[in-house]
């Protein structure tokens, strides 16, 4: 019977034709060539995310780079706390004040890294009844009337500035050296304490370059000039404040070279 | 699943891989374009395919194939009967006519289950079809091949369903 032949399993079929048999075994054959010649291959899926992310990261570097924020990771996080950030005592005990005829200048934090060293320095004038301290670059145009005032995000005349019976002290930097070695120094207003604390920074490179002088102790002198002048009148007057840091690593290697 | 695993998976399953092809296609060169096509599939994505599960899998991928061989053929406008090597002469000639004249539903479950030996689970996986279907097509299958067989043998009962219900689809 047919059905019996068949649910006893009997093949009634041809065998299978040799040439069926030499085309399956190509086949393989050809199969695990191409495989072993494949170069591996990232899959189509997997390349697509890929690209994906690189795009979005991309974008996000190109955003964060118009916007600051890598300027921000890259010098503020990496190369240490900003120096308006620095608290008192981050560095070292530290303070170190000073008079002039018509300044009072305190030192008071002090942070250096590899590369700069940040001094905050509080100035007052020495009659706060008779003047008000504003930085040089403060003062400027507006592009329509001369002697205007920056101050706190506003444009000011001087007439609304300066209150009723002072004068304007105007203060600049003079100069700044390190270990003899004059320097470039950048000043600004520290913002929560605008008017009366500053922040001055410099490089330490120019000083290292030039051989500053390192002290016995190892220690290099910072000297700091400042200038001030009353606005309208004149009467250059200067300050100095002079301090003692301990040298970095650059400075250790001129100090043994004297030695030799 | 690993390249020599693959290998020798197909190897012990060409006969079968033959017969199903042989079921839809009449020669062996087109059973063998199937069949090569429907390897160089699996080959691809061998690494995804769970390997209990293979050989309904490479079984289901013949068929799909042999479903698109049929399709070009019907699309092609033959200018000239190509040259075909004969197919060779069955073992059973009357089994395998009466196997060819039942329909594509009823054949496939049969040849699968009795003589490739997949479970009825199995062919309802390859056939994506009710394992209940599949059952009810066995019992089909093997009704119509009984019926068929008696008919060559002369018997006019052959045709007579139990209780003189008529057949589905017999000549009266």
């Amino acid at each position: 019977m047919t059905a019996e032949k068949i649910k006893h399993g009997k093949d009634p079929y041809e065998p299978t034709p040799e040439g069926f048999h030499i085309r399956v075994e190509n086949t393989l054959r050809s199969l695990q060539k191409k495989e072993n010649a494949a170069v591996p291959r990232i899959p189509v899926r997997r390349a697509v995310v890929l690209a994906a992310l690189l795009l979005t990261l991309a974008g996000a570097a190109y955003a964060g780079s118009r916007l600051g924020v890598l300027d921000f990771l890259t010098t503020r996080i990496w190369n240490g706390p900003a120096a308006e950030d620095v608290q008192p005592g981050i560095t070292q005990d530290f303070r170190a004040e000073s008079e002039s005829a018509v300044l009072h200048l305190d030192a008071r934090d002090l942070y250096q890294n590899e590369e700069k060293f940040s001094l905050c320095v509080h100035i007052s004038p020495k009659e706060p009844e008779r003047y008000r301290l504003l930085y040089e670059t403060d003062i400027g145009a507006d592009g329509e009337h001369f002697d205007r005032i920056w101050w706190n995000g506003k444009q000011l005349s001087f007439d609304e500035w300066l209150p009723e019976g002072k004068q304007m002290l105007v203060l600049s930097v003079r100069q700044m050296t390190v270990g003899g070695v004059t320097v470039p120094v950048s000043m600004d207003w520290l913002p929560e304490e605008q008017g009366e604390t500053f922040l001055l920074e410099a490089p330490w490179e120019r000083a290292r370059s030039q051989n500053a002088t390192v002290n016995p102790d190892g220690t290099v002198t910072i000297r700091l000039e400042l200038e001030t002048d009353v606005y309208g009148i004149g009467q250059p007057q200067t300050s100095t404040l002079t301090l003692q840091v301990p040298a970095g690593q650059g400075f250790a290697k001129n100090e043994k070279e004297e030695a030799k | 699943m690993e390249e020599e695993r693959f290998v020798s998976e197909v190897r012990a399953m060409e006969r079968t891989l033959y017969r199903v092809a042989r079921g839809y296609l009449r020669t062996w060169d087109e059973c063998a374009d199937a069949v090569q096509e429907a390897l160089c599939k699996a080959w691809d994505k061998r690494k995804r395919v769970d390997e209990s599960y293979f050989r309904p899998w490479l079984t289901r991928i013949v068929i799909n194939e042999c479903h698109n061989i049929g399709r070009r053929k019907k699309r092609l406008i033959p200018v000239a009967e190509p040259e075909r090597e004969p197919v060779p002469e069955p073992v059973l000639p009357e089994l395998a006519d009466a196997l060819d004249t039942l329909p594509e539903k009823l054949r496939l479950p049969l040849t699968l289950h009795y003589l490739e030996g997949f479970s009825v689970e199995e062919i309802a996986r390859i056939l994506r079809i009710p394992a209940g279907t599949v059952k009810s097509r066995l019992h089909q299958a093997r009704s119509q091949l009984r019926v068929q067989w008696l008919e060559t043998e002369g018997d006019e009962t052959a045709s007579r369903p139990p209780y003189g219900r008529p057949w589905k689809g017999a000549e009266k």
